[in-house]
């Protein structure tokens, strides 16, 4: 009789155990997205499952997208799940692709932190490198397309920004006198300020068109620009360290749009559609490939 | 004959998240009402004299009490195993944290997603009653701007219910009457203000409670049939010295009060030292 009480008290136990467990996976939210304004809502666009691996820069482009896939070590457009394009892979020996721009007439370029250099891919869709590491581009970060039709590319290594022509031909833009440490992404405004994040030192520059050099947010705690985006006046940053999403205009300064938590911490890659949605890319795993592309839209009411 | 059921098992999980989330809101339905209540409560989360400090006096209490010799020796070996069951106890709660993300339930109370296989889904809103302890308005206005500690992201387990539960209840073994008074200090004061406040849920803190009784019990169990060769020595030598081994204690128990903070604090300088010393940085 004693021992039939112990055998349904020890399965009771068990029971209740793993119903707490149960319970425990349950309440398990792998990874979180939220927002101090409820006005915003998030969905997933892709994941690792959908044609790239894990996106680093991404650029909407003419209804497409166009992913540095640093995990997968290519080059891709990326039309919807199975839809992809790979244009340049390690075959031709891109190791981690960066940050990425694209000229009026539909070329791309893109950065390379790990191979260095400079990277193109013709409106034919036809890859080759524009320039090699010999010329001080060992480890390429930011890039943006210049007013005048050059491009300006961040060197984490020499920390440097370089200036380099459609032709492939290399200049100093900032040299290591202006102090910027690793331009990891920069951006021009409407009135032609560039704005630089630096995300060894977490600082965030605006150089006017006088080339004046003014720190914008600095020794600020939770902030380091990854990759900094500017759509309809307001400057987007993320901010892989911090898992999170700032917006940033003059007026109001910057404001926390969205935190990232769990899987979908690292948030790298930010750009913006026509209608003003957001899409940020996730760095889950480089190991394991784990990667998202998140959409981030305010309801209309 | 079938011992698992899989209806059976799924109406447990849904009964047992019911209660949780229905003790959540019966406890934090309390804060936000009385001035005192949440400034008294407050320390009891944020205060080690008033969260630990008893814990720690009564664990001193059962160390130097008995009758005679053979009773202090049999209550310090419960005691040893304890302390050494803690760390043990904090190790595996944040294993477990690292496996199963769920933020505090006041952060929750926010607009959020969540994943659910490849989808993001939006999570239920949990009402919070803030309440009027400096230290959580502060935490909530911070919220409010996106500004959350990387450790209010993970609240499942309860560290801290793991640690002093498996203290208490370690007390208890040795002592009964103290252990008794350990324990409900334990429930009452950190626990309940846990609960209260809005950074753990009842589920957390009851995983985190039973990680720290499993480990416990799992420890003596082991300690007693295999290690009694080890710990024994240890004992007889507190006996022998009990100035220098209350000295230690005092060392031990400083510690305990702030849940091995500074331990690690000193663990991590002296990572960086030996690594430094190494030439690896």
């Amino acid at each position: 009789m004693k021992r039939i009480r112990l055998k349904r008290l020890l399965i009771g136990m068990i029971v209740l155990a793993a119903g707490v467990m149960g319970a425990g996976c349950e309440l398990d939210q792998k990874g979180m997205v939220l927002f101090p304004d409820p006005s915003y809502r998030a969905s997933v666009v892709g994941t690792d499952s959908d044609g790239f691996t894990v996106p680093d820069g991404i650029l909407w482009s003419q209804g497409r997208f166009l992913i540095a896939d640093e995990g997968g070590n290519a080059f891709r457009i990326w039309n919807g799940p199975g839809q992809v394009t790979t244009l340049c892979d390690s075959t031709m020996g891109v190791m981690s692709p960066e940050d990425m721009a694209v000229d009026a007439v539909g070329n791309i370029y893109f950065t390379d932190d790990d191979a260095g250099g400079l990277w193109k891919i013709n409106n034919l869709g036809q890859a080759s490198r524009l320039v090699d590491k010999d010329k001080g581009l060992t480890s390429t970060e930011g890039i943006v397309l210049a007013p005048d039709g050059n491009l300006l590319v961040g060197d984490g290594q020499g920390h440097k920004v370089f200036t380099v022509t459609p032709n492939g031909a290399v200049s100093e833009f900032l040299g290591t006198d202006f102090g910027i440490t690793k331009a990891e992404s920069m951006v021009f405004d409407e009135k032609g300020n560039l704005f630089i994040g630096d995300n060894e030192d977490n600082i965030l520059y605006m150089l006017t068109p006088d080339k004046k050099l003014h720190r914008v947010i600095a020794n600020r705690e939770g902030f380091s620009p990854e990759t900094i985006w500017y759509a309809k006046g307001v400057l987007y940053i993320t901010d892989s360290q911090d898992g999170k999403l700032f917006k940033y205009t003059p007026e109001d300064g910057l404001n926390v749009l969205a935190v990232f938590g769990g899987k979908l911490h690292a948030v790298n890659g930010v750009t913006t559609d026509d209608d003003g949605a957001i899409y940020v890319s996730i760095q889950t795993d480089l190991v394991k490939k784990v990667g998202y592309l998140l959409k981030i839209e305010q309801e209309k009411h | 004959m079938i011992f698992f059921d899989p209806a059976a098992f799924m109406s447990v999980s849904d009964w047992i998240l019911s209660a949780n989330n229905y003790i959540y809101h019966a406890l934090n339905d309390l804060a936000g009402q009385s001035w005192v209540f949440d400034h008294v409560l407050g320390l009891g989360l944020n205060s080690n004299l008033i969260k630990a400090a008893v814990i720690g006096a009564c664990f001193m209490l059962a160390w130097l009490s008995g009758e005679d010799a053979s009773i202090t020796a049999a209550r310090r070996k419960v005691l040893l195993i304890t302390l050494l069951s803690s760390v043990m106890v904090l190790a595996a709660t944040k294993t477990v944290e690292k496996y199963v993300f769920l933020p505090r339930p006041y952060v929750l109370s926010e607009r959020s997603f969540h994943l659910s296989g490849r989808q993001l889904v939006e999570t239920p809103r949990v009402d919070f009653r803030v309440p009027f302890d400096d230290d959580t308005e502060k935490s909530y206005r911070d919220l409010r701007h996106g500004e959350i500690i990387s450790n209010d992201l993970t609240s499942f387990p309860s560290d801290h219910a793991g640690f002093f539960f498996c203290i208490a209840l370690g007390i208890f073994l040795a002592y009964r009457t103290v252990g008794t008074v350990a324990l409900l200090w334990t429930i009452f004061v950190p626990v309940a203000a846990k609960v209260i406040f809005g950074q753990h849920s009842p589920l957390d803190i009851a995983v985190g409670a039973g990680i720290g009784a499993v480990i416990l019990l799992l420890m003596q169990f082991i300690a007693r049939k295999w290690a009694n060769r080890l710990i024994d020595p240890i004992v007889k030598w507190t006996m022998n010295n009990s100035a220098l081994s209350a000295a230690l204690l005092f060392i031990v128990l400083f510690e305990v009060t702030s849940t091995l903070d500074d331990v690690r604090q000193v663990g991590k300088v002296g990572k960086e030292v030996a690594n430094h010393m190494l030439g690896r940085q």
